[in-house]
């Protein structure tokens, strides 16, 4: 049967990595570039303030609901690997880094840029840059991992889902 | 609040500790015989003590190190609103860490017996690994609640951020 809690959680699970690591790939490689190349400087850091803010909002929201919708795939898959136990440990990692990008650094350009352009602002900008780099590229790992996870219990999944 | 959660997550350490060595021990036995309803309560109550305490203390330990990451402005925001939320999910969160911890008990479980009995006897051995057994599964229990607890948190401060900039917005009418 296709409509059950486990088909339902891990629905909200994949749609939540899909969020979260969509929103800043999609923030990273697509609007900040083109930000750059079209607007003037002004209205590029007016513009990219709220962008970051926005982005912290539901990053963070996803990443939240990743964590607790992956404690019930864990629960629903009655099994506890190394591989799984790994994986864990990075998505730990994930949260702590994006609650510094987006509670500290994300929040001091909001600040600091509040009044227009600002000498501190390129620093700052570079920095959450790389650490939104370092969350997404954990997030893919943590990705890689889960495909592991589910070759190796297949069958209790397509047991699940049945 | 950082003194508060410290005092906090003491306390749970402390409970939780009891609670665990007593499951362990089967001790709500020796407190029968001192007093027979505080026994046969403590018997009730202990490991229900122990799952909340292990989903506490993770939740709390993964506020306090979360909070070190946020900005020094938002972070008796963060961390009070996250205490609040963490309160209210306690026991869903202590029920699922709890069922989860029970997960992956496997044969190298009865290396570790036998090795405590090669080393304390058969009685003393028996004891020490029901033991060990208790404060393994409160561990496990405190990492489940741990990931719960950054969850919570994120989320939290997902709130405070769209809120704050709610209010940025409005006090900004230009930035519309």
């Amino acid at each position: 049967m296709m409509l059950t809690w486990r088909m339902l959680i891990l629905f909200i699970h994949v749609t939540a990595v899909i969020v979260a690591l969509g929103g800043s790939l999609f923030s990273t490689f697509a609007l900040a570039p083109i930000l750059a190349d079209e607007l003037a400087a002004a209205d590029r850091l007016r513009v990219s303030r709220r962008v970051v803010r926005r982005l912290g909002t539901i990053v963070l929201s996803a990443l939240g609901v990743l964590v607790l919708t992956g404690l019930g795939n864990v629960m629903f898959m009655g099994v506890i690997t190394l591989l799984l136990a790994i994986k864990l440990v990075l998505v730990a990692a994930v949260i702590v880094l994006a609650v510094y990008q987006y509670g500290t650094i994300g929040t001091r350009i909001w600040r600091v840029s509040a009044a227009g352009p600002d000498p501190s602002l390129p620093a700052l900008q570079q920095r959450f840059r790389k650490v939104g780099l370092a969350v997404g590229a954990l997030v893919l790992l943590v990705v890689y991992l889960s495909l592991g996870l589910t070759r190796t219990s297949g069958g209790i999944i397509l047991a699940g889902v049945r | 609040m950082p003194r508060l959660t410290r005092t906090l997550t003491l306390l749970w350490i402390l409970a939780g500790t009891i609670a665990s060595l007593s499951y362990g021990a089967e001790a709500h036995i020796a407190v029968r015989y001192v007093d027979p309803p505080l026994g046969a309560w403590w018997d009730a109550n202990e490991f229900l003590i122990m799952k909340c305490s292990a989903a506490a203390l993770g939740m709390l330990v993964a506020m306090r190190v979360a909070a070190r990451f946020v900005e020094r402005r938002l972070r008796a925001a963060a961390l009070g609103w996250s205490l609040v939320v963490c309160a209210l999910a306690l026991m869903p969160v202590a029920t699922v860490s709890s069922r989860l911890a029970r997960i992956g008990a496997d044969g190298q479980g009865g290396i570790a017996r036998d090795r405590m009995i090669a080393w304390l006897g058969y009685d003393g051995g028996i004891v020490l690994d029901k033991i060990f057994l208790a404060v393994v599964y409160f561990l496990k229990a405190v990492g489940f609640s741990l990931l719960a607890g950054l969850g919570i948190f994120a989320m939290v401060l997902a709130a405070i951020n769209a809120l704050q900039r709610c209010t940025a917005i409005a006090v900004e009418p230009g930035e519309h």
